[in-house]
């Protein structure tokens, strides 16, 4: 009798603990991830469609504003969104500069960015770009779903977006868009 | 006062006037409170994100001139999440790209678009997942059954918790068990009575089915 008596008060001892158990658990989960937020990488859904209307002024002295009835001219080119104050933007300038080199057409829109910004980030990283609009209200970006700088979209000949490149690109992928934007000519 | 109440330990004999499962429930939902109001504290300070030097957008921070326009885009912006600080919808969020978010969602809205026509497209650009509203489908009907699911787990288990207690003795954890002691208790009172009769008892013993004739 004493010996059930003892097995039926550890289980309500190990029961006593059991909530405090799962909520300590529950805390943990809770805790990491307060600590670690789930960011999910954002992709553009309108990857496929049109490029969205936009009549853009020129960012800053000494360049053309960008306007999308350009982007159906046969050409396939590449859009890139950048920023004078984004830190990536400042590492894909050398392949920018590449791609234009090998005869690339490469139209840029500067977000939320000062004209002197853009002036100053031109000079010191050089200007890769046939046009460049200025966007000071995120309206481009919101209209493609993105989310981020920099980001560079592959638009056909007909100003269909058949590509999103998020982040800055790297030395190694600069042959590979060169054939992609051959293949769409 | 209450600290006394909820210290005590026994109680007429019966269990505590807290029993150790109350007692373990109000210990855990202090702790829940103490870590949200630190974490609160230690997060509060998150948003931000761009180094743009640019002011914010004319409608980003400035409401819209007729009320009943700008409480519709109100309503609408606290359920669009913030592309960029993922957890806060683009009503709270400091990040630039938010502000010029609701400075278009105000356009839009003093324009005339509904805000369904607003949200239907930012989901086309964005993905269902920039707004707060998930739409009842198979995917998402997890989401909406799940409290309901949990609301009548938590009742079963605490209506048999309250069974349980009526009463429990240490060392007596059988329903069973404890409704022997009830009856124990009321033929007690039945034999009492009959020297001491008295309002109180007679609703005790009414309650035995045995005795209603």
């Amino acid at each position: 009798m004493t010996q059930t008596r003892d097995i039926s008060l550890i289980r309500r001892r190990l029961l006593f603990f059991l909530p405090l158990a799962l909520m300590g658990l529950l805390f943990g989960v809770l805790l990491y991830r307060l600590s670690a937020p789930n960011n999910v990488a954002l992709e553009s859904q309108w990857v496929g469609q049109s490029f969205p209307i936009f009549d853009l002024p020129a960012a800053t002295e000494g360049v053309e504003g960008l306007n999308s009835r350009s982007f159906t001219d046969g050409q396939p080119r590449l859009v890139n969104i950048f920023a004078s104050w984004c830190i990536p933007c400042r590492v894909e300038a050398p392949q920018l500069e590449a791609l234009a080199e090998a005869g690339v057409i490469i139209e840029a829109i500067a977000i939320r960015d000062r004209p002197e910004d853009v002036a100053e980030f031109l000079k010191y990283y050089g200007n890769p770009f046939a046009h460049i609009g200025g966007d000071w209200q995120s309206e481009v970006p919101i209209a493609l779903g993105s989310a981020g700088v920099p980001e560079t979209f592959i638009v056909d000949g007909q100003g269909i977006i058949r590509e999103q490149i998020q982040g800055a690109i790297l030395p190694g992928h600069t042959a590979d868009i060169i054939a992609k934007l051959e293949a769409l000519k | 006062m209450t600290a006394q109440y909820f210290l005590a330990t026994k109680q007429h004999g019966c269990s505590p006037r807290f029993g150790w499962e109350v007692r373990g429930v109000v210990l855990v939902a202090w702790m829940l409170c103490v870590v949200f109001m630190v974490s609160g504290a230690v997060l509060g300070g998150a948003g931000g994100g761009g180094g743009s030097a640019m002011p914010p957008a004319l409608y980003a921070d400035q409401q819209l001139v007729d009320p009943r326009q700008e409480s519709q885009a109100r309503a609408l912006m606290v359920t669009l999440r913030c592309p960029v600080c993922q957890g806060q919808s683009i009503a709270d969020s400091d990040a630039p790209l938010a502000g010029d978010m609701r400075h278009h969602v105000r356009l839009k809205i003093a324009d005339g678009q509904s805000a369904e026509q607003i949200r239907a497209w930012l989901v086309a650009r964005y993905g269902r997942w920039v707004s707060y509203d998930p739409p009842f489908d198979s995917l998402t009907a997890p989401l909406w059954y799940g409290p309901l699911v949990f609301l009548v787990i938590a009742v079963a288990i605490a209506a048999r918790l309250f069974r349980k207690r009526l009463c429990d003795a240490e060392g007596m954890d059988n329903a069973e068990e404890g409704e022997k002691t009830r009856e124990n208790m009321v033929a007690r009172n039945m034999a009492t009575a009959d020297e001491n009769p008295s309002p109180a008892l007679a609703v005790s013993t009414a309650d035995s089915p045995k005795d209603i004739a």
